[in-house]
């Protein structure tokens, strides 16, 4: 879906833009995010160059960047109280389709000043694009709260954000943004959009991607773990009884 | 310092958990309850999703009472006669527990159960033991306490099959206490707990065992159900943190120790077993209000597992 509205985009760039003047040129670091056992959030730099074709006349407005981080798709479910008699009781769970596990975007300038509807629209920029193209599994009639819900929800677990100034230029053609990934982030890939922009219009689009993910112990574990349960049963069941005769051991009367 | 729990993926401090696990050590062994009707909430306040907290706990759980066991095995205070038609009986409860936990889920009656069973389970043992250990302590110790015939002991004394249990200095029906089993692993499968809390009290007031044994017996009955338990969750539902387990386990130890030593130097005094009666009325009023209150958000988003 999302692969087809890029290609959708392509063509409409493609036929905005006879010749392509600017191209771009985007290096995140780091590229492999390994959780370790003392892992508590970490930093992603997003490093930009725009290479200009000289023989084009330059452009008299300035450029403008934005940057669309995606996280690995998650399932996820919405659950709402209801009062029951005098009780608050959790009465209906709705699935969501299509949760956009981790999105945050970083733009150079506010994003009304340098896209336009149709595009923020179509790339889901902003917090209200993304709880809008949220799909929920079920009918709904009261749509207009979830998606508030959805919204508030997703922005104070810090799964979504939208930091506008937070791409900065040096000089014409360099520019850097910092992405800070919480502790509770979703581990898998990531895909980072990065688009130049100007005079509202997009010149060029770039698509990298890094991935957050446990290594050594921690991912040997997790293989482990879903590769042999049963002897993982075991050994955990044996290691709790034998840490409890370690108690008796260690601090028995005699 | 915070350190990663590989399985439940979030990291949490290190001091906090340690402390955790030593103030439910604590509790397991100075009354032989294994504490998880304290530890799971926590875990789940904490923001730790409810499956694995409740699989985790059970870990623990099995460590913290092992001392306990061994220590009452060499003091034969563990009347083996009733933990064998006890276990028989949780066994019928577990499974019969796990279905009706399953029917309340898709029927969504699931919330109103748990929040109103912990409110009253705990609540009413938690009042029992107030009310018990209020008056003992209000007629001294010069006045001996009479075990008074109410109108439940009359009743369970006339079920059929009685039997002597001399280690427990008590006569009970094997019915009665297969159903005993029954009944409080029925509410441990649906709560996600233990039922050391009911089960202890129940011999103690209803079937006037020694204390001692009493305490006893119900702690080899958590750690035979727990030890099941914590296999059962690690292998069908992967929802045993190893390294959560770990850290609450050895804060658990270094607990249960202090809580054998308190005990053994202080006695199973009626000053124990009123701070044990607050613990338990704190956390039902906990779940109470929690039920009562308007929260301040009505909905709640969770993330489920990773797709694959």
């Amino acid at each position: 879906m999302i692969r087809l509205r890029w290609l959708a985009f392509g063509f409409l760039m493609a036929a905005i833009l006879p010749a392509k003047a600017e191209t771009l040129v985007v290096k995140l670091a780091p590229q492999v995010i390994a959780i370790t056992s003392t892992f508590s959030g970490s930093e992603v730099s997003v490093f930009g160059a725009i290479d200009r074709d000289f023989q084009v006349a330059s452009r008299p407005g300035q450029y403008d960047v934005i940057v669309a981080v995606k996280g690995p798709p998650r399932r996820a479910v919405l659950s709402q109280r209801v009062a029951w008699g005098p009780l608050w009781l959790t009465d209906r769970e709705v699935p969501l389709l299509g949760y956009p596990s981790f999105t945050h975007i970083l733009s150079s300038r506010s994003l009304e000043t340098i896209t336009t509807s149709p595009l923020r629209e179509k790339m889901r920029l902003g917090l209200d694009q993304m709880a809008n193209q949220t799909d929920f599994s079920l009918a709904v009639s009261d749509e207009v709260a979830l998606r508030d819900a959805l919204r508030r929800l997703s922005v104070g677990k810090g799964l979504w954000g939208v930091s506008e100034n937070a791409v900065g230029f040096f000089g014409q053609n360099l520019f850097h943004a910092r992405l800070m990934l919480p502790s509770n982030a979703p581990t898998g890939s990531y895909t980072v959009e990065t688009v130049l922009l100007a005079d509202g219009l997009p010149l060029a689009v770039d698509k990298q991607q890094f991935l957050l993910n446990k290594v050594g112990v921690d991912q040997a574990l997790e293989q482990f773990v879903s590769n042999k349960p049963i002897l993982y049963a075991v050994i955990v069941t044996a290691l709790a009884l034998s840490m409890g005769w370690l108690g008796y051991a260690l601090f028995r009367r005699d | 310092m915070t350190v990663y729990l590989p399985l439940i993926e979030m990291s949490l401090p290190l001091g906090l958990l340690l402390l955790l696990g030593a103030g439910v050590g604590i509790l397991s062994g100075l009354f032989g309850v294994g504490g998880g009707f304290l530890l799971t909430p926590v875990l789940i306040l904490l923001g730790v999703p409810p499956v694995m907290a409740v699989g985790t706990v059970s870990a623990h759980i099995v460590a913290s009472t092992v001392p306990g066991v061994i220590a009452h095995w060499k003091k034969r205070t563990i009347d083996m006669d009733m933990i064998k038609p006890l276990f028989l009986g949780g066994l019928v409860g577990t499974l019969f527990g796990l279905h009706v936990f399953q029917w309340l889920r898709t029927n969504r009656l699931l919330d109103v159960v748990v929040v109103g069973g912990y409110v009253f389970f705990l609540g009413l043992v938690g009042i029992m033991m107030l009310v018990e250990s209020l008056r003992a302590l209000w007629k001294a110790s010069h006045e001996p306490s009479r075990p008074q015939r109410g109108f439940f002991r009359q009743w369970i004394a006339r079920w059929p099959l009685q039997r002597a249990f001399p280690l427990s200095r008590t006569t009970a029906s094997l019915l009665f206490i297969l159903s005993l089993g029954a009944f409080v692993s029925f509410v441990g499968a649906i709560l996600g707990l233990g039922g050391g809390f009911l089960l202890m009290p129940l011999l103690i007031y209803a079937l006037s065992a020694s204390p001692v044994v009493a305490v006893g017996t119900t702690t080899t009955l958590v750690l035979m159900s727990m030890t099941a338990a914590t296999f059962f969750h690690a292998a069908s539902h992967k929802s045993v943190d190893v390294v959560l387990a770990f850290i609450l386990m050895v804060g658990g130890i270094l607990g249960a120790s202090l809580g054998a030593r308190l005990q053994r130097s202080l006695g199973m005094g009626q000053g124990f077993r009123l701070v044990l009666a607050c613990l338990l009325l704190l956390v039902a009023f906990r779940f109470g209000s929690q039920a009562f209150i308007t929260p301040t958000d009505l909905f709640e988003l969770r993330l489920l597992e990773i797709l694959r």
